[in-house]
C-alpha cells in the first residue's frame, strides 16, 4: 500500500514538473512545491520556489513556500550540528549554529549557544559578537535599554578579546552615536578609520563626527533610558548622515547613465539591467512588463543551472543568435545585465559594457 | 552515424575545444565525444532542458527561434548550435577564442547536417 502511495505520488510529481514548465503559474509551483516536501526533497522544493519566484516575483504564496522550506532545511542543518557538537565541541560549530538560529529568527536558542559556547572557549570572541548584533537588533526594534546596554558590553568584550576587530568598533560607533553617546562613538570610530583607513564612509562620518559638539562626559544608562521614554533614537544612521545615504540613489544614477550608453549604440533595441525583482530599463522598451525582462531572467536562471550542473563554473555571461537579432546576456549572482540587439551588432563590446556596468553596480553595493 | 562520430571527434581535434555531442532537443544522445570529465547523458539532459526552456521564453515573448547560444562559465564555453532536428553541442575550455574556431564549428555543422541527410535517406 505504501509503495503503492509513493508511486502516485511519483506520477504526480512527474505530471507537475511537466506542467510547470508548459503553463507555468504561481499555484503549479506550489503545487510542485508541495509534492516535493511530501516527499523530503528540500532542494528541489527550494529551487522550485525560487525558480517560481524569477517568474512570478510578487507570489506571497510562492514566497510562503520558499519560507516554509528554508525553515525546514535549517531544522535539518540544525539537527545535523548539535550531532557534530556532541561528538567533538569547536568555538566554530557553535558560531554556526547560533547563525542557523538567528536566520530562524529563534532569539531564545541564540542566547543559549553563545553562552555555552563562551562557557567553553571564553577567548572567542565569535560568541560575543553573534550575541551582541542579536540584542542590538532587538534595541533597534523595541528600544529597550537592557538590550542595548548588553549589546554595548558584549561589544566591549570583543574588542578586548580582539581590538582589531573592525566590526565590532563599527557597530558600537553607530549604537553610541545614535543613543547620544558622542564621545564614546567617536573612540570607535577614530580605531575603526585606523583599521580600515581605505573605507571612504567611516572617514566622512568621523569628520561629520568630529564637527559636532562634543559632550563631557556619556552616561550609557541615562541615555539608554531616555531612548526608551522617547520612545525613538535622537540620532539617525551613522554613515548615512555622512554623505553615505546619496550613495544609492548615486549607484542608481550611474546605472541608468550607463544603460543609457549601451541603449545608444546602433542597433541596440532594448536594454534592461535586473537585480531581483527589480528592473531599469532603456531604449524601445515600455515597462518592467516587457516580454523581453521575462525572457532574459528564464534564460539567465536556465543557463546558471545548465552552467553549474555542467561543472563548468558559474554561467558569467553568452550570447544568443535568431530570428531576433542577438540577445546578450551577463550575469552575477541576483544581478542580470541585458541587451537585445538587431543582426550584425558587435556583440563583443556589448558584452564589455555590460560586464562593467553589472560589476560597477556590485562594487558600489559593497 | 560513423559519419557523424568522425565529424565529432575531428572537431575535439580543434585546439580549446575539449569535446562536442550531437543531441535531440529531447536529450537523445545521436553521436559524442566528449571528455571524461563529463557524462554525456548529463550534458545531453542540460543541453535539452536550455534548448527548451529558451525556446519556450522566446516564442512566449514572440521572438521566435533561436539557432545558436553561446555560453559562458568560470571554467568553460558551451555552445549550442541549432541542426533543424537537433542540436550541436560544443565544450570549450574557458580561455578558448570561439572566434578561431567558429570556422571550424560551422564547417562540422554543415558536414553534420549533409551526413544526417545522407543517413536519412
Amino acid at each position: 500500500m505504501k509503495l503503492l502511495n509513493r508511486l502516485r505520488i511519483w506520477k504526480e510529481l512527474r505530471h507537475l514538473e511537466a506542467k510547470v514548465r508548459e503553463e507555468p503559474s504561481p499555484s503549479t509551483f506550489v503545487d510542485l512545491g508541495q509534492v516535493y516536501i511530501n516527499l523530503g526533497m528540500l532542494n528541489e522544493t527550494l529551487a522550485a520556489a525560487d525558480e517560481g519566484l524569477r517568474l512570478f516575483p510578487n507570489s506571497a504564496e510562492l514566497r510562503k513556500l520558499l519560507k516554509f522550506a528554508k525553515r525546514k532545511q535549517l531544522d535539518g542543518r540544525i539537527k545535523e550540528l548539535r550531532q557534530r557538537l556532541n561528538k567533538n565541541a569547536t568555538a566554530k560549530l557553535y558560531r554556526d549554529l547560533a547563525q542557523l538560529y538567528v536566520e530562524l529568527g529563534d532569539f531564545g536558542s541564540v542566547q543559549g549557544t553563545c553562552e555555552e559556547c563562551i562557557r567553553r572557549f571564553p577567548q572567542d570572541p565569535g560568541a560575543h559578537l553573534i550575541l551582541a548584533r542579536t540584542r542590538l537588533t532587538n534595541f533597534y526594534r523595541d528600544m529597550t535599554p537592557r538590550d542595548g546596554l548588553e549589546a554595548v558590553r558584549g561589544l566591549q568584550r570583543v574588542i578586548e578579546l580582539d581590538p582589531a576587530n573592525a566590526t565590532a568598533h563599527r557597530l558600537l560607533a553607530e549604537v553610541l552615536y545614535r543613543t547620544g553617546a558622542v564621545r564614546s562613538a567617536l573612540v570607535h570610530l577614530e580605531r575603526l578609520h585606523q583599521l580600515e583607513p581605505q573605507d571612504n564612509s567611516v572617514a566622512l562620518a568621523l569628520d561629520n563626527l568630529r564637527r559636532q559638539p562634543i559632550p563631557a562626559h556619556d552616561d550609557l544608562e541615562v541615555l539608554f533610558h531616555a531612548v526608551e521614554a522617547a520612545g525613538r533614537l535622537p540620532y539617525g544612521p551613522l554613515v548615512h548622515e555622512s554623505g553615505r545615504g546619496g550613495a544609492d540613489e548615486g549607484s542608481v544614477g550611474h546605472i541608468r547613465e550607463a544603460l543609457a550608453h549601451i541603449a545608444e549604440v546602433r542597433g541596440v533595441h532594448k536594454a534592461a539591467y535586473i537585480r531581483g525583482a527589480k528592473a531599469l530599463v532603456k531604449g524601445d522598451i515600455k515597462d518592467g512588463r516587457d516580454a523581453f525582462l521575462r525572457v532574459v531572467r528564464v534564460v539567465a536562471k536556465a543557463a546558471q543551472r545548465a552552467a553549474r550542473r555542467m561543472d563548468i563554473g558559474n554561467f558569467s555571461k553568452g550570447v544568443m543568435d535568431g530570428e531576433f537579432g542577438h540577445i546578450c546576456v551577463c550575469c552575477f549572482g541576483d544581478v542580470i545585465a541585458a541587451v537585445l540587439c538587431a543582426a550584425g551588432t558587435p556583440t563583443d563590446q556589448i558584452l564589455t559594457d555590460l560586464q562593467e556596468l553589472v560589476a560597477s553596480s556590485l562594487c558600489e553595493r559593497d | 552515424m560513423t559519419a557523424i562520430q568522425d565529424i565529432l571527434d575531428a572537431l575535439r581535434e580543434v585546439p580549446g575545444i575539449k569535446g562536442a555531442a550531437l543531441v535531440t532537443p529531447d536529450g537523445i544522445v545521436i553521436g559524442s565525444s566528449l571528455s571524461a570529465t563529463l557524462n554525456t547523458d548529463v550534458v545531453a539532459g542540460l543541453a535539452s532542458f536550455l534548448i527548451t526552456t529558451t525556446r519556450r521564453s522566446l516564442r512566449e515573448g514572440g521572438l521566435g527561434k533561436f539557432t545558436r547560444f553561446v555560453l559562458q562559465a568560470t571554467n568553460g564555453k558551451v555552445m549550442l548550435i541549432d541542426l533543424g532536428d537537433s542540436f550541436l553541442v560544443v565544450h570549450t575550455d574557458q580561455f578558448a577564442r570561439l572566434e578561431s574556431s567558429r570556422v571550424e564549428v560551422e564547417e562540422a555543422a554543415r558536414e553534420i547536417q549533409r551526413a544526417s541527410r545522407v543517413n536519412v535517406s
